[in-house]
């Protein structure tokens, strides 16, 4: 434990706030874990229904279906097998993660429909990015430890457990941090060229007309946004902390469910802006960080100010100067 | 696997997503299956704007006068199986492509992109525009625009 302890004393209690062994001495966090785990899969069946007519839309689409190199097998079948193929592979190997996600073997399977699944999809013309949310939590489901229904693991089983769903969480935020770094970095990159950047006024408005006019699309308050950019200004630059602070917020569990859900806001707003719909890191949102294992009870509003970035180091700063 | 074991697993994979994520970022395309850097939106675009579009310059054997953009051609000349943000990815790799002349490359989105117009006998012209951002939504108005190649669905470069 060399690197924790040298890590705690130079990052105070960033690392500290989040000690997995704690959870795992208490029988309650696992217990909350595996049953957001059991849903994600019973979910994960019902979206196999879904998908069910869902890829069936792909049916006239076949002369631009060109398949990656996950899919290689379809070159040797005609379009239509391989979308029956894939659909019906999804709905059998979700099933079987409702029935087994206590077993490995079960949750291997389940990634291989998704894998699948969005390596059709990926197929055409340009990839899917819908079904990555999906694809990286049924892999890293994969390393959860067996567990047996009747019988209550070990303090060890229980550790590994939270310490995989940690990283399921961490998957859904490294996402948005991914999205808010690169804003950021290249708003300096644009500031220094004497570009228009991110924090400027006009940054949502120019992004709102640019993505409406290249998918020759209109939004419910985009128009609105466009001919007032102050307007929007204040919610893009609200957008970028969010998603830039995102990860750092896996550390911060009282904020785990503020924090996500001001990320779904982040969807709302770009729907009735851009008219872009981007629902399936939300189900993530919901499921993993709206009764996170990690929160404790009685939160204060006190301690959730504390935890912001930016914002709770300012107050503690001047709380020692005061 | 111990947990120290599993802990050390997991940080390595998160970090040889993110290093394979930030290196694909860089190729044409934009990324390589299944790597994703999530860099969306990160460059804010500017208030005047180069980009490329197609115009669909004759339409089984007829002169389309004015030529029509490609945008507003949509269930009159190409069909609507692809969804439109598609259209834009093709449009903008094929104008990159031939202004790299990337013959492979070139080739293989014309297939794509000729494969959606409702007749096979099109002429059409790819078009280097500069336009400004907030002006053009709902007005389609350019500033300047330059041919950069006219294509005919025959494969014939004129």
């Amino acid at each position: 434990m060399r690197w924790n302890s040298f890590l705690s004393k130079r990052f105070g209690d960033i690392f500290t706030s989040l000690s997995i062994e704690s959870f795992a001495q208490e029988y309650k966090p696992f217990e909350k874990a595996k049953n957001i785990v059991r849903y994600l899969y019973y979910f994960l069946a019902f979206q196999s229904l879904a998908m069910l007519k869902g890829l069936e839309r792909n049916f006239p689409n076949e002369e631009n279906f060109s398949p990656i190199w996950s899919i290689a097998w379809a070159d040797f079948l005609n379009f239509n097998d391989t979308v029956n193929i894939v659909r019906f592979f999804f709905l059998v190997s979700a099933f079987i993660g409702a029935f087994f996600y206590r077993h490995r073997i079960g949750r291997i399977i389940v990634f291989l429909g998704i894998f699948q699944l969005h390596a059709f999809l990926s197929s055409f013309v340009s990839p899917d990015h819908n079904w990555y949310p999906w694809l990286y939590v049924s892999f890293l489901l994969i390393f959860l430890p067996d567990t047996r229904q009747k019988e209550k693991p070990l303090f060890k089983e229980r550790k590994k457990f939270l310490l995989v769903f940690l990283s399921l969480q961490a998957a859904i935020f490294f996402i948005y941090t991914m999205a808010g770094v690169s804003k950021v970095y290249n708003a300096i990159n644009q500031f220094l060229a004497g570009e228009v950047h991110a924090f400027a006024r006009e940054a949502f408005a120019l992004h709102i007309a640019h993505w409406l006019s290249a998918t020759d699309s209109t939004s419910l308050l985009g128009p609105f946004i466009i001919q007032h950019p102050w307007i929007g200004w204040p919610f893009f630059i609200g957008s970028i902390y969010l998603q830039f602070f995102a990860l750092w917020i896996i550390f911060k569990p009282s904020l785990h469910k503020l924090w996500a859900f001001g990320l779904i806001l982040i969807h709302i707003g770009t729907y009735v802006t851009m008219d872009i719909l981007f629902l399936s890191s939300s189900i993530f949102l919901l499921f993993l960080f709206f009764d996170s294992p990690f929160r404790k009870p009685n939160i204060t509003w006190r301690e959730i100010t504390l935890d912001l970035p930016l914002f709770g180091w300012a107050f503690r700063y001047l709380y020692k100067k005061l | 696997m111990s947990y120290n074991t599993l802990k050390v697993f997991l940080i390595s994979i998160f970090l040889f997503y993110f290093f394979g994520g930030v290196f694909t970022s860089n190729k044409l395309n934009g990324e390589v299956y299944p790597f994703y850097h999530w860099f969306v939106f990160r460059d804010v675009p500017s208030k005047i704007q180069a980009g490329y579009a197609i115009r669909i310059l004759e339409y089984e054997g007829k002169p389309l006068n004015p030529p029509i953009f490609l945008k507003n051609a949509y269930g009159l000349y190409v069909n609507t199986n692809m969804a439109s943000p598609q259209y834009s990815y093709i449009v903008r790799v094929l104008g990159e492509n031939i202004v790299r002349k990337q013959q492979e490359e070139i080739k293989r989105h014309r297939e794509i992109l000729e494969r959606s117009f409702l007749s096979q006998s099109v002429t059409y012209e790819v078009v280097k525009i500069e336009f400004d951002t907030l002006d053009r939504w709902g007005t389609e108005e350019w500033i300047k625009m330059e041919r950069i190649i006219i294509f005919n669905t025959r494969d014939k470069v004129l």
